[in-house]
């Protein structure tokens, strides 16, 4: 109590140089909040497009699927199973089945190798909204037939809506997948690689093409809250029941969206670390001032009987609040802001708005409030202290009690 | 048995190439309740030995014994404990911290000895009040005068009840009577308390306060002469 006491009145011997310094914290921390909130908010809205139209937050399949992704590694999953799943784990919200292969996808006069997914429409659409791409025709308002496809591989077959198509490949255990399907409707993927090659089909009517009655090549978990998907998918590894199959979060099923992240992320730290440099050699200063111009206290201060130890928790302390404050005045001034942002994103304007929405993405600056950043700050901030008092507390170990009493 | 007692006390400096005896071949006690002066020119040594007796310094050869303990042979931090509950301070100038009140400056050995806060308000008022400082308790150093400021000082090294107090040249930087104020508060508390001071002075009317006078020259004793004997 007596050294925090200490501590306190010194700081505040000399108001302004405290203040300044306090400030260029301050200044630090809103710099630095905004900036990562901006890299994780852009992050989090990048994995979620992505993996919306790609492999989900997380998915069930079976062991040997990952390794060998052919049908013959597709689980076995009706409708029962994952009405369990779903009762089973508390984290889900609702599941979202597929069952996919490359075909050879034939039109009139043209073919081309594509991709048929047999999906459920219903929630395929509550995941990531492909209802709303539909270009023409429908998304599969009848119980039978039809295929709906990308745009792009329409205009590559020269089909369009109510022409017929051919797939052809193979099915299940080698047996041979063939069917004619009217093109029901025509949707326009946000994934270009997806769009010139994507057939969906209806789930049952894919599993009979391919001869794979109550099976899926994945089974995409849908979290109720997004964070929790590495909670969700290590429960269910973990259950016994489900042995034969595993499940992956987006992270093991996407490396390179992960590199892409992590790489991002270093650039910006890279540049905050210049900044903290910066401010800390700021500090540095104040905390050296406040250490040479106490010299003659400090050798009175240990000649009375305080030892060397206590000395330096006080200096210590003195560095502590003046970072404490400056990181909790930085985020009570930043996190309204953030907040304002997080909800209300920088738009991009109006032209970089379609482009984007080619790419299924809004055009938008978005801001993240992951708890991470926040710790993040307080973390480098107590960081920098340590480094900083190094030099005083070397002082006052040093410290030559007569000579600095003598001056 | 006396509080302090050196015994063939040196502190040489320079001893290889041009020594300087600062403090030479002292042997030399203190009993309890003593008010002694340490007078002598200056660099006769007055510093240096009330250091070494402080354990603020090392001798060179020689020891030092506080109460019983050999001070010279302890180690830096064992020194600082001991000076912190066996020897009361007074410097000539610099002796508070700044940032603290007159009673919180006063209070400081007590709270770092980690007292009981209630016996630390009762035992440091009593003695601020006793040397006239009852109004100037929540003024800051800066805004007391010198003789003020030694006063705190001498409650500060008083308060613990050391086992003496050692003042170097406490008044020189004090108007005449500033210094006798001083002199007299110190002595008083002396008697009151039975708590043994050892101080050094250049003052002539202050070393004719003291009731025992040790006369340094070229750092060796030269007389110890006391009053009423
Ligand atoms: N660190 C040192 N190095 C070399 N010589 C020193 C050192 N400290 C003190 N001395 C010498 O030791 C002698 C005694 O000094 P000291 O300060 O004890 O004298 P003093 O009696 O207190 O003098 P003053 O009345 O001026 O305070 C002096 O000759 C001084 O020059
Ligand atoms: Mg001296």
């Amino acid at each position: 109590m007596l050294l925090i006491k200490l501590a306190w009145r010194n700081l505040w011997r000399s108001r302004r140089r405290t203040w300044i310094t306090i400030s260029s914290v301050i200044f630090a921390v809103i710099l630095a909040l905004f900036l990562q909130s901006m890299d994780y908010g852009s992050q989090e809205l990048m994995v979620q497009n992505t993996v919306r139209f790609t492999t989900g937050y997380a998915q069930i399949q079976d062991t040997l699927y990952q390794d060998e992704p052919n049908l013959d590694n597709a689980m076995v999953a009706d409708d029962a199973f994952m009405a369990e799943i779903v009762e089973k784990f508390t984290d889900i919200e609702y599941v979202v089945p597929r069952l996919e292969s490359v075909m050879l996808v034939a039109g009139e006069i043209k073919s081309r190798v594509g991709f048929v997914s047999g999906i459920s429409p219903k929630n395929e659409h509550r995941f990531n909204g492909i209802k709303d791409r539909l270009e023409a025709g429908e998304f599969f308002n009848q119980e039978e037939g039809g295929a709906v496809i990308g745009t792009e591989l329409a205009k590559n077959l020269d089909l369009s809506l109510g022409d017929s198509l051919v797939l052809f490949g193979q099915g299940f255990q080698g047996s041979m997948a063939a069917g004619k399907y009217v093109i029901v409707g025509l949707v326009r993927h946000p994934v270009p690689d997806f769009n010139s090659r994507i057939v969906f089909l209806q789930l049952h009517e894919a599993q009979w093409l391919f001869d794979a009655y109550d099976r899926l090549t994945h089974l995409k978990l849908v979290p109720k809250k997004m964070r929790h998907a590495h909670r969700l998918v290590s429960a269910v590894n973990a259950e016994e029941s489900l042995s034969g199959y595993r499940a992956y979060t987006w992270e093991e099923l996407q490396p390179e969206l992960v590199q892409t992240i992590a790489f991002d992320r270093a650039g910006t730290l890279i540049f905050l670390l210049i900044l903290y440099i910066v401010i800390g050699f700021g500090i540095f200063g104040t905390i050296l001032t406040m250490t040479l111009e106490r010299e003659k206290e400090f050798g009175m201060l240990i000649s009375i009987g305080m030892l060397r130890g206590r000395l330096a928790t006080v200096v210590f302390l003195e560095t502590l609040i003046i970072n404490f404050l400056g990181v909790l005045l930085g985020v009570l001034v930043a996190f309204p802001i953030l907040i304002y942002f997080y909800y209300n994103p920088i738009s991009l304007g109006a032209g970089l708005e379609e482009m984007m929405a080619e790419y299924g993405m809004e055009a938008i600056l978005p801001f993240s409030l992951n708890p991470q950043i926040f710790v993040q700050q307080a973390l480098i901030v107590f960081g920098i202290s340590m480094v900083i008092v190094l030099y005083p507390l070397v002082r006052i170990a040093r410290l030559d009690v007569l000579q600095a009493s003598r001056k | 048995m006396p509080v302090i007692k050196t015994k063939q006390l040196f502190k040489i400096y320079n001893e290889d190439t041009v020594p300087v005896y600062a403090v030479n071949n002292i042997s030399v006690e203190f009993q309890q309740r003593e008010f002694t002066c340490v007078v002598g020119p200056s660099g006769s040594g007055k510093s240096t030995l009330l250091n070494l007796i402080g354990g603020l310094d090392s001798p060179t050869r020689g020891t030092v014994e506080v109460a019983g303990h050999r001070i010279d042979e302890m180690t830096e931090n064992q020194r600082i404990n001991f000076r912190l509950n066996h020897i009361g301070f007074v410097f000539q100038y610099f002796n508070l911290i700044p940032v603290l009140t007159a009673y919180e400056n006063a209070a400081f050995i007590m709270q770092l000895q980690g007292k009981p806060e209630k016996e630390i308000r009762e035992r440091v008022k009593t003695l601020l009040v006793q040397v006239g400082l009852e109004k100037r308790m929540n003024s800051r150093p800066s805004e007391l005068s010198g003789g003020e400021q030694q006063r705190v000082a001498v409650v500060r090294a008083l308060a613990s009840k050391p086992d003496f107090i050692l003042a170097d040249e406490p008044t020189a930087n004090l108007d005449t009577k500033s210094a006798f104020n001083l002199l007299d508060i110190m002595k008083r508390l002396n008697e009151e308390e039975g708590i043994t001071f050892l101080f050094s002075t250049h003052d002539q009317r202050v070393i004719d306060r003291a009731g025992r006078v040790v006369t340094l020259v070229d750092g060796g004793l030269q007389h110890d002469t006391e009053k009423g004997k």
